[in-house]
């Protein structure tokens, strides 16, 4: 790899911090163990790698630390490449070679508050060397601009949060809070202290009280494994995020929140440090009320560092199936008709996009793939129903069609065999008023289809590239990535969406009494995508609170790092929102997330249904 | 034949074979083609000839007609020459059975139809190349005549039955000599088996084929677990038994593309008209055609029966030829008594579709890969 081609793969990296969390059972990057800043994680190494290589950052001392701390392990390389198709280890070899005799610029003064924060966190914990901070001023997303950080501190706990914000305000420098990525919307950037909160790994379990304790530091991930190895699970989302942030946020939805709901359903208390450096706990006498929405813009009703959440038991007898459909009017309507009868513990209504992008092993089998679902098969949509075994028989007999667990995994096995061609075969001169996905569906169909792939492909880690091959092969085999259930609950695959370019996920809620309504909004945002020249589908829709809501994901893609598809993407957005604000207009229960932005602590009722609000 | 004559869907199956044995003859022939592939009608054209070693004694004129285009996509130069053509072969047709692309089936085979009609009032000879199954769901014997059927069995059979009407109409109306050709099953040349489609029979003994290379390959490498829960074996003679049952009772009408073309050219150059089939028959019983499976291609236990079968294997072959078990229990007479009278000065007779002829198809198409190695 060259200078060039390094610099540029650097820029490529998307912050989804899958090098973060252990999620393959290969261990972490060891100097982001040991030194925690993002600054030594592959991630921040990343954006470090692609200012030095460009020249865009002097080289400073912090920067020659972060680069002799990285020990070419290579852990990241299969890590990363796996999710994001990247080759970090390729980089740092190349950051390493350029910076052998590099000579570090002068350090700058260090400022009143640097010393002060120093005191409250500790030596070590943290930084104000600007080439370090290069790694907290960026963010993929095409509307953020680059903000270089006066510091980085980690926190312990909530008193320590307290006494960073309150240093903070006394001298009118602004802070914000950041997790293991970078909220990739620009959120967590800031010209003042960043307050990032790695070391706030707290985790609790109270099965009892059915109750976890989580720390702001513990990802979605880790929350989850460890609930499992307990039997239990907890309603998380995108894996490397932070589980505190996520429900800061925007609350949680997953396929799972079609049982479990979101917002405050999950929630039984959580610690708060308020923009005044005060420290409240949801559950004490005359604490804010978060619970209640207000269709404005909030801001953050300050730094959650840690949450006590629901824990629901894992059954013995859950799994998954697919129910396949062409159109998303039919597909909407029997996820929510599962919904409302309380069939499934996740419904979700995916589109072959998602399907194809994250189900694949390298982006190279992404679009022969969602092809072949497309114009093969004929399909547009996948229903996945998530349950234990009676849920799934009442969701089989409604559904048309079904596509089992053992089917779908013969299927995603055998994508390199539908790649070169083993199933078209069959499929193509289908002439029968079927629609070909409805020839793959039933019982025992499992068999023909893992025999007619077996026949024509190889296996998914042969689609890698030799170097990473063995990560890929190992991870296969230490874990059933075709398992419906597995993929939901760890999400090991999802950051997969950005492997072809920043993701910019719309998130609406949509009632689901007319499913043509949900046909409306997919048809306006493939509008607002095409005018605008942007790559985007329907992402995925859930139905929550028994079948009435659903909450929709619509997704654009956009290379971050080009500046053509950065202003398409700009563009794209701002028509988008438009857009949305539009619908919502006519049809108020049509909610953007972000009016839910900060009130993640809300009540769903009182976000689904804010206009049934006393005036 | 020695006036100019329009073939429509000249690099298709039917109209590529009779464009090149028109060509052969040195018939002024003008061939209407669309650009595929990026290859433009010209070129399609050449491929064909090529394809069917045909050397033509007259240049043909190409026209890139498209049936759905206003004024047929053509230009004003070439409309005149359309409009001019005396003579004219309609092969261009939409042969989906899928009641969901009944659509753009009727589009073709109807709208088409008429557009053609709008642009050739010089036309005092139409041929229609129509479908012995424009018959629908009539039963007994099935006469050389217009056709009043009950129903369809898919959206084709209708299309070409209202296609007949509609030509006879327009044809009455202007005067125009009509020729009807009902084709019955068309295969590939009775000899070199060479052909440009691969459909209908072809896709029942491809699934069949590929239905057997990978269970043969799940027992001999891969530990059987698969075939074994369908109930696939290898059977003493080392083929592989795949248990289905297929519907029978009646017999498939096949006819080679060579009797096809050879029996239209005669039909015209006699100066026919009115209705003719060019079916067999001999037709095959499906017992037959699966006897040959098994006979030279190593594919046992398919069996004709009333009694639907079980299983996963059953399930995708009922799913799959479902479109085709009308054809597969057909046990109609197609009365061929005016062909027979037109050809009876000749020497052209429909060959039995026997086990060579089957063979000779299947073989030529497994060597082109199904089709994928003929790009006209």
């Amino acid at each position: 790899m060259t200078r060039e081609q390094a610099a540029r793969e650097a820029s490529r990296c998307r912050h989804y911090a899958m090098c973060r969390i252990d999620y393959a059972g290969t261990g972490l990057c060891p100097s982001g163990r040991r030194n925690l800043f993002v600054s030594y994680w592959p991630q921040g190494l990343m954006d470090i790698a692609a200012g030095v290589l460009s020249g865009k950052i002097p080289v400073t001392r912090g920067i020659l630390h972060a680069v002799e701390e990285c020990d070419l392990c290579g852990l990241c390389q299969g890590q990363c490449n796996f999710i994001t198709g990247l080759r970090p280890l390729d980089v740092f070899r190349e950051l390493k070679s350029f910076l052998r005799d590099a000579v570090p610029v002068d350090d700058t003064e260090e400022s009143p508050l640097v010393n002060e924060l120093r005191a409250v966190v500790g030596e070590g914990h943290i930084i104000d060397d600007p080439g370090l901070l290069y790694a907290y001023a960026g963010d993929p997303c095409p509307v953020s601009r680059e903000t270089m950080p006066l510091c980085a501190v980690l926190p312990l706990d909530a008193d320590q949060v307290s006494l960073v914000v309150r240093a903070c305000l006394d001298t009118g420098v602004p802070w914000a809070v950041r997790g293991n990525g970078s909220s990739v919307m620009g959120f967590v950037l800031s010209p003042g202290v960043i307050i990032d909160t790695a070391r706030m790994k707290t985790l609790d379990f109270d099965t009892s009280n059915r109750a976890v304790t989580a720390g702001a530091g513990v990802s979605a991930f880790q929350l989850q494994k460890e609930a499992a190895s307990r039997g239990f699970r907890v309603n998380a989302a995108e894996p490397a995020a932070l589980y505190c942030a996520n429900l800061m946020c925007s609350g949680i939805f997953s396929l799972f929140s079609s049982s479990l709901g979101t917002g405050a359903d999950n929630i039984i208390d959580a610690r708060f440090v308020d923009g005044d450096g005060r420290v409240f706990t949801l559950s004490e006498r005359g604490a804010p009320n978060l619970y209640c929405f207000a269709k404005e813009d909030r801001p953050p009703p300050g730094i959650c560092t840690e949450a006590v959440v629901r824990l629901y038991p894992v059954e013995e007898d859950e799994s998954g199936l697919a129910v396949p459909f062409h159109d998303l009017a039919s597909a909407v309507s029997y996820a929510a008709r599962l919904n409302r009868r309380g069939i499934g513990l996740g419904i979700g209504v995916l589109g072959v996009e998602y399907l194809a992008t994250f189900t694949t092993p390298t982006a190279r089998e992404a679009v022969p793939f969602r092809n072949f679902l497309r114009d093969t098969l004929g399909l547009e949509y996948l229903v996945v129903v998530l349950g234990n075994t009676d849920h799934l028989r009442a969701a089989a007999e409604s559904a048309p069609f079904v596509y089992g667990q053992e089917l779908m995994s013969s299927i995603l096995r055998g994508i390199p065999g539908i790649i070169h061609g083993g199933l078209e075969g069959i499929l193509e001169g289908a002439e029968g008023n079927r629609r070909p996905y409805e020839i793959l569906a039933g019982e025992g169909m499992e068999h023909l289809v893992g025999a007619l792939l077996d026949a024509s492909g190889g296996d998914l880690a042969g689609c890698a590239d030799p170097d990473v091959a063995d990560f890929y092969r190992g991870f296969y085999q230490s874990s059933d990535l075709t398992d419906m259930l597995f993929l939901n609950t760890f999400r090991s695959v999802s950051s997969r969406m950005g492997r072809e370019g920043h993701v910019v996920a719309f998130i609406l809620y949509v009632p689901l009494d007319d499913p043509s309504l949900v046909e409306t909004v997919h048809r306006e945002f493939a509008r607002v995508a095409e005018n605008h020249g942007v790559r985007g589908d329907i992402g995925f829709l859930t139905p929550i609170d028994h079948g009435a809501m659903g909450v929709l994901e619509w997704d654009m893609y956009g290379d971050h790092t080009d500046p053509v598809e950065v202003q398409a993407m700009a563009g794209a957005m701002e028509a988008a929102g438009a857009m949305i604000e539009g619908l919502s207009a006519e049809d108020p229960r049509i909610l953007w997330i972000r009016y839910v932005f900060n009130q993640g602590f809300s009540r769903k009722e009182s976000f689904l249904y804010h206009g049934a609000a006393l005036k | 034949m020695d006036q100019p004559v329009l073939v429509t869907g000249a690099t298709g199956f039917l109209g590529g074979f009779i464009a090149a044995e028109l060509a052969r003859r040195g018939v002024p022939a003008v061939l209407a083609a669309r650009a595929a592939g990026g290859r433009s009608p010209g070129e399609r054209v050449s491929r064909l000839f090529r394809f069917l070693d045909t050397a033509p004694g007259k240049e043909p004129v190409i026209l890139p007609l498209d049936l759905l285009a206003p004024d047929l996509g053509l230009s004003s130069g070439e409309r005149g020459l359309l409009a001019g053509v005396p003579s004219v072969i309609h092969c261009a047709a939409d042969t989906s059975f899928a009641l969901r692309r009944g659509e753009q089936v009727r589009a073709t085979n109807l709208d088409g139809l008429e557009n053609l009609f709008s642009c050739i009032p010089g036309c005092r000879r139409f041929c229609l190349m129509s479908t012995a199954y424009a018959a629908g769901t009539l039963t007994g014997t099935i006469l050389e005549e217009p056709l009043d059927p009950p129903g369809f069995n898919n959206p084709y059979e209708e299309s070409k039955n209202l296609a007949e009407k509609l030509a006879a109409d327009i044809c009455e109306a202007r005067g125009t000599e009509l020729v009807i050709l009902r084709p019955s099953i068309t295969c590939g040349h009775s000899v070199t088996g060479r052909s440009l489609r691969f459909n209908a029979l072809y896709y029942p003994v491809r699934t069949f084929m590929l239905l057997r290379d990978s269970m043969r390959r799940d027992i001999l490498e891969k530990g059987g677990g698969r075939a074994e829960a369908m109930g696939v074996s290898i059977d003493p003679s080392g083929g592989v038994n795949l248990p289905v049952n297929l519907p029978g009772g009646g017999s498939l009408n096949l006819i080679s593309i060579d009797y096809l073309v050879a029996a239209t050219v005669e039909i015209l150059r006699s100066r026919g008209t009115g209705v003719f089939h060019l079916v067999n028959p001999l037709p095959s019983s499906v017992e037959e055609v699966t006897g040959h499976l098994s006979r030279y291609y190593g594919i046992s236990g398919i069996r004709v029966s009333r009694e639907r079968g079980r299983g996963p294997l059953q399930t995708l072959v009922d799913r799959y030829m479902e479109v085709y078990y009308p054809y597969f229990c057909d046990s109609r007479v197609f009365d061929s008594t005016r062909t027979a009278a037109q050809l009876s000065e000749s020497a052209i007779r429909c060959p039995e579709f026997s086990s060579d002829v089957f063979r000779s198809c299947m073989d030529f198409a497994m060597a082109c890969g199904w089709g994928e190695e003929v790009v006209i």
